[in-house]
């Protein structure tokens, strides 16, 4: 299944959620946010969310900044 | 007696604000923190990188602290209020440091974009802190918005200029009830005094930390300087003469 993460293109298992993707990619859930589709999806929310085909995926983690 | 600055409910005793960036690596917050004894700290959010190792940098930072998180990276308001939002559910709380800039010469920020973000995070629940040039209408659009706290810029971010916008932002000081935050360009702890003796509520202060030679000394330099500043402001200076006046008396003196 085709999807985009970060502005590119990857290839996934179907069927899967948004933890079992952060699990797979060994990403701490508590150290990002996540917005699907232009959506930002809670953290509790995180494995009822599944991915599906061209589905945008957008995960940022907080970094250094002034 | 107590001085503290209440923000949101929130007493900060500290009016040194800090940042994180620039660091050569996060392992030295802990210790600019302790430095510092800042009690409010500023991160960004940006795209994870898939292949970095590097920790979380919440782990960095004690969960006393309050955090900032800023919208660096909006070019306008739509993208801020995004920023802010996702933000807020990587679980940084509500208060946001509103940063709108299209500019990437000076990185001076769009004060329309920026009151326009204030005014929508303001309602959708934020402590918003925007960033601004010293500019009073663009202040008051801000306060009218709903903003905690006003951050006028001293210089252009990350140029260690000193405050440059002395003037402006002393209009700010003297005529918007909000806390007025320098940011931006302090370069060197007396530039921080400067700002707190003309009646800042506060400065925020990274890459002069960041990148001095010893960033831990200079936290706790910029620490006392703050510190120096405020006090001398509660003071109230003295009256700048433009003739001498003896400080010594003027009489008695030995008839030589």
């Amino acid at each position: 299944m085709n999807i985009k993460v970060n502005g590119k293109r990857q290839v996934i298992d179907q069927h899967i959620s948004i933890l079992d993707f952060l699990n797979q990619n060994k990403i701490n859930k508590d150290s990002v946010a996540v917005e699907l589709n232009r959506k930002i999806i809670c953290k509790d929310d995180y494995s009822d969310v599944s991915i599906l085909e061209n589905d945008v995926l957008e995960i940022l983690r907080i970094m250094g900044g002034g | 007696m107590d001085d503290f600055l209440e923000i949101d409910g929130v007493k900060l005793n500290s009016r040194l604000f800090t940042g994180t960036g620039k660091y050569s690596s996060d392992e030295l917050i802990p210790r600019i923190i302790k430095s510092s004894e800042t009690e409010l700290i500023t991160v960004a959010l940006r795209r994870l990188d898939f292949n970095s190792t590097e920790n979380n940098l919440l782990d960095y930072i004690p969960k006393e602290l309050r955090l900032l998180p800023n919208t660096s990276g909006a070019r306008n308001a739509e993208e801020a209020v995004r920023i802010a939002e996702l933000a807020r559910a990587a679980g940084c709380g509500n208060w946001v440091k509103i940063e709108v800039i299209s500019d990437n010469t000076y990185l001076l920020p769009d004060g329309y974009e920026t009151a326009k973000a204030t005014e929508i995070l303001t309602e959708r629940g934020f402590v918003t802190f925007p960033y601004i040039n010293g500019d009073l209408y663009i202040g008051r659009s801000c306060r009218d918005a709903g903003a905690a706290v006003l951050m006028p810029l001293g210089s252009p971010i990350g140029s260690n200029r000193g405050i440059r916008c002395k003037e402006m932002i002393s209009i700010l000081i003297n005529e918007i009830d909000l806390p007025i935050v320098v940011d931006a360009g302090i370069g060197k702890p007396s530039d921080a005094a400067v700002a707190m003796e003309m009646g800042a509520s506060a400065c925020l202060v990274n890459s002069a930390i960041a990148t001095a030679g010893d960033p831990i000394r200079m936290a706790k330099a910029f620490k006392l300087a703050v510190e120096a500043g405020r006090q001398a402001y509660l003071s109230g200076t003295g009256a700048v003469l433009d003739k001498a006046e003896a400080s010594s008396p003027l009489t008695g003196f030995l008839n030589v």
